[in-house]
């Protein structure tokens, strides 16, 4: 993964993510309601770009759409060149596996497992082997400064150590891209910075393209670009440089 | 790549999906206790009918086999003891059986000479008769016509008629090989008639001694042939149908039981008898009839209660405490047999594993609920975990891997299942036979193997029905879309 890092500074950023024309819709004829109608955009290797938008905004629609979770309706999702329409249900899975890390607002870490037994989950689906993947999550738990509590189950550490434990598991298997929904959003203002920290550190050490939606403005402390969704269209991108300058408008907009 | 991914999620995923849904399992304890449960009982219902209807089947089968026998033995004695038994056993006897020669010539009063030539007769007879029915066709049509060669023989001792057969076998010219006429004559005019001076000798002896013996013994005469055979009366009794050597002895001991249980209930009509039981048993006088009596006497001092009580009346000497033990516990065997039966006759084909008809939708009916159950409370188990199942397909699991989870949960989930269920059906079939059928019911025998097979079906329809009631919700799991994962509660 480390290669990367050198192509972010490059004058011609490659495009990791791109979509074409991209819409949803619910319902047919009259009763038709659209999600999305019709975003064109472009996400580039390892920038961190934050999806700001009211409720309601299709920003949910956006984010499963290039999670390659959700087919669209019209238009196409293309994840490294790749369109994700074409591919089967295993190069499917293959893309989930091994170059998306998701990352979601209620963690969702698997009760019953302990922090490393989370952490590796995606590495046995890939193939690691048990001593290579135990080896590899105590690494990623280390990262995220959870080494110690890799044998503590989610019901025995809090809610910013769970989101820490779910960072490491998105990691495990080195993604391209980590996938975040509102990481911050049910936890407290502290805990929260530090789970940002961990998401930009990330960013610039390993070079991982990392997409958040949020609705937390200490976001744009962190993130290149903003990318602001309203009524499924892109309303505006805007890089950070230029949001430092309207922070004071910011409660009015969302 | 991405072949490495299809591969190790089949690799991989075994062991994996079975750890995963065995930890699972655990975490939710509770409602895999309900889904256990339901199977478990689903399963012990089954392997309670089916052990139980094939050891209830067994024991009717066996109790009415022994009655059956029993019955025969009652019969046998009846038959002996009736008036016309003496000339139906004379009119069995054969002769030519050496085995038996010394029990005719004792009833003949005949020397072994007498019999010997009687014998030698007899197999002259035989070879006669068989180079009559050697002839060809046509020398038989002229010579023996409607005739038995028995009838013929017969026919021949008339002079005339001899000489009539002598003349015809003579014109037919089928040379000395075919008829030996020498002999044929001597056997017609001197021989056939000692012979059946000697048979009549020996059935007018027969019918003699049983005659003598019926009225030694009035009114008994089967029980007291029956309980104390002599030596000589091994033929009377076989000719009556007693001919299996191995049953005399249980007919014996048959004949003395149905002997001292009838002495028994003649001497409880006596009033002093009768008044001393009626105290001992707390009873009315009228009350006291063999079988509350005998069923006081299974106990050993009582038994010697009731042998000194009737020992005061000339009651048999051999009617001692122990006797009238034995006779008791042969009385209730014999009752506890009639109980369980009554008039019925089992039949000897149980149906599928001895399953009766009417129980089949009984149990077909039970399943479908045990499917219901365990379908929904898997169902229940999928909905809750919606989250964690559309997270693991987000980290990679295809759906074929979610499928094989669920389908683990429940198959671990039946096996558990059905061994408990195998183990509490075989312990409700024990109890209830034990109830209904007491010692009588354990008599496993032949039917070991088919009980193994209704077990073994059992645990594997319990098996079968976890996995049918997971289908659908493993089907569910498998479908979820991913995007569950994103839903915040």
């Amino acid at each position: 993964m480390m290669p990367e890092t050198q192509t972010r500074n490059a004058p011609e950023k490659a495009v990791i993510i791109r979509t074409l024309g991209l819409e949803k819709s619910y319902g047919m004829g009259d009763a038709t309601t659209y999600a999305l109608r019709g975003i064109a955009t472009t996400i580039f290797r390892s920038e961190f770009i934050a999806v700001m938008g009211p409720s309601g905004s299709g920003k949910s629609t956006f984010f499963n759409m290039i999670g390659a979770l959700d087919a669209p309706t019209r238009g196409r999702i293309l994840i490294d060149e790749v369109d994700v329409a074409q591919l089967s249900a295993v190069e499917l899975a293959f893309l989930r596996c091994q170059k998306i890390g998701y990352i979601f607002q209620s963690y969702n870490l698997i009760r019953y497992m302990t922090a490393l037994e989370n952490v590796t989950v995606p590495m046995t689906f890939a193939g690691v082997v048990p001593e290579e993947a135990r080896r590899r999550g105590l690494e990623l738990l280390a990262l995220v400064g959870l080494k110690d509590r890799w044998g503590h189950r989610p019901i025995e550490m809090s809610g910013g150590q769970q989101q820490r434990v779910a960072i490491a598991r998105s990691m495990s298997n080195n993604p391209k891209i980590l996938l975040a929904d509102e990481p911050t959003a049910n936890l407290d203002f502290k805990t929260g910075q530090d789970i940002l920290e961990i998401l930009q550190r990330i960013n610039r050490e390993r070079g991982v393209t990392i997409v958040c939606s949020t609705h937390d403005h200490r976001l744009l402390n962190v993130c290149d670009r903003i990318m602001w969704i309203r009524d499924g269209l892109v309303e505006r991108v805007e890089s950070r440089e230029n949001i430092r300058i309207k922070l004071g408008n910011m409660g009015g907009e969302t | 790549m991405k072949a490495i991914i299809a591969q190790s999620q089949v690799a991989l995923g075994p062991a994996r999906g079975i750890q995963l849904a065995l930890s699972g399992m655990s975490y939710r304890m509770f409602r895999s206790a309900v889904t256990i449960a339901i199977l478990a009982l689903a399963t012990a219902f089954l392997v309670h009918m089916l052990v139980y209807g094939l050891l209830a089947g067994q024991t009717e089968r066996n109790a009415y086999a022994e009655l059956s026998r029993l019955r025969g033995f009652g019969e046998q004695i009846t038959r002996l003891a009736r008036a016309d038994s003496a000339p139906r056993i004379v009119s069995t006897l054969a002769l030519g059986q050496p085995a038996r020669l010394a029990e005719y010539q004792r009833w003949a009063k005949r020397d072994v000479g007498e019999f010997a030539r009687g014998r030698a007769v007899a197999e002259r007879l035989a070879r006669v008769r068989q180079s009559l029915t050697e002839l060809p066709p046509t020398a038989q049509a002229v010579l023996i016509g409607d005739l038995t060669p028995d009838e013929l023989l017969e026919s021949l001792r008339e002079p005339a008629t001899l000489a009539r057969f002598n003349k015809k076998l003579a014109d037919l010219q089928l040379g000395a090989a075919a008829v030996n006429q020498p002999e044929l004559v001597q056997l017609v005019t001197l021989e056939m008639g000692s012979l059946q001076q000697l048979t009549t000798a020996i059935a007018t002896g027969h019918q003699e001694a049983v005659r003598g013996f019926s009225l030694k013994f009035p009114n008994r005469t089967a029980e007291v042939v029956a309980a104390e055979p002599p030596a000589d009366w091994g033929i009377s009794l076989s000719s009556l149908g007693f001919s299996r050597d191995g049953n005399l002895a249980e007919l014996a001991d048959f004949a003395r039981n149905a002997r001292d249980e009838r002495t028994i209930s003649e001497l409880l009509l006596e009033a002093d008898v009768r008044s001393s039981v009626a105290r001992e048993l707390n009873l009315l006088p009228k009350d006291v009839d063999l079988q509350t009596t005998l069923a006081y006497a299974l106990r050993a001092e009582h038994a010697e209660w009731l042998a000194g009580v009737l020992a005061q009346l000339n009651a048999p000497k051999h009617l001692n405490g122990p006797r009238i033990q034995a006779i008791a516990e042969v009385f209730k065997h014999r009752a506890r047999l009639e109980e369980i039966l009554g008039d019925r006759v089992p039949s000897a084909d149980g149906g599928f594993l001895g399953l009766p008809e009417r129980l089949r939708w009984l149990v077909l009916l039970s399943f479908l609920v045990c499917v219901v159950g365990v379908a929904n409370a898997m169902l229940m188990s999928v909905t809750e975990r919606f989250t964690e199942i559309a997270t693991i397909k987000c980290l990679g699991a295809m759906d074929g891997f979610v499928m094989m989870l669920f389908v683990f949960e429940a198959a671990i989930q039946g096996v558990i299942g059905g061994v408990l269920g195998l183990v509490l059906g075989l312990l409700l079939a024990a109890l209830r036979g034990a109830a209904e059928y007491g010692a009588l019911f354990f008599s496993i025998g032949e039917i070991g193997g088919q009980l193994l097979l209704g077990m073994l079906f059992s645990f594997v329809v319990g098996v079968l029905l976890a996995a049918l009631a997971a289908v659908g919700p493993s089907w569910v799991a498998a479908r979820l879309s991913p995007m569950e994962a994103m839903r915040v509660e």
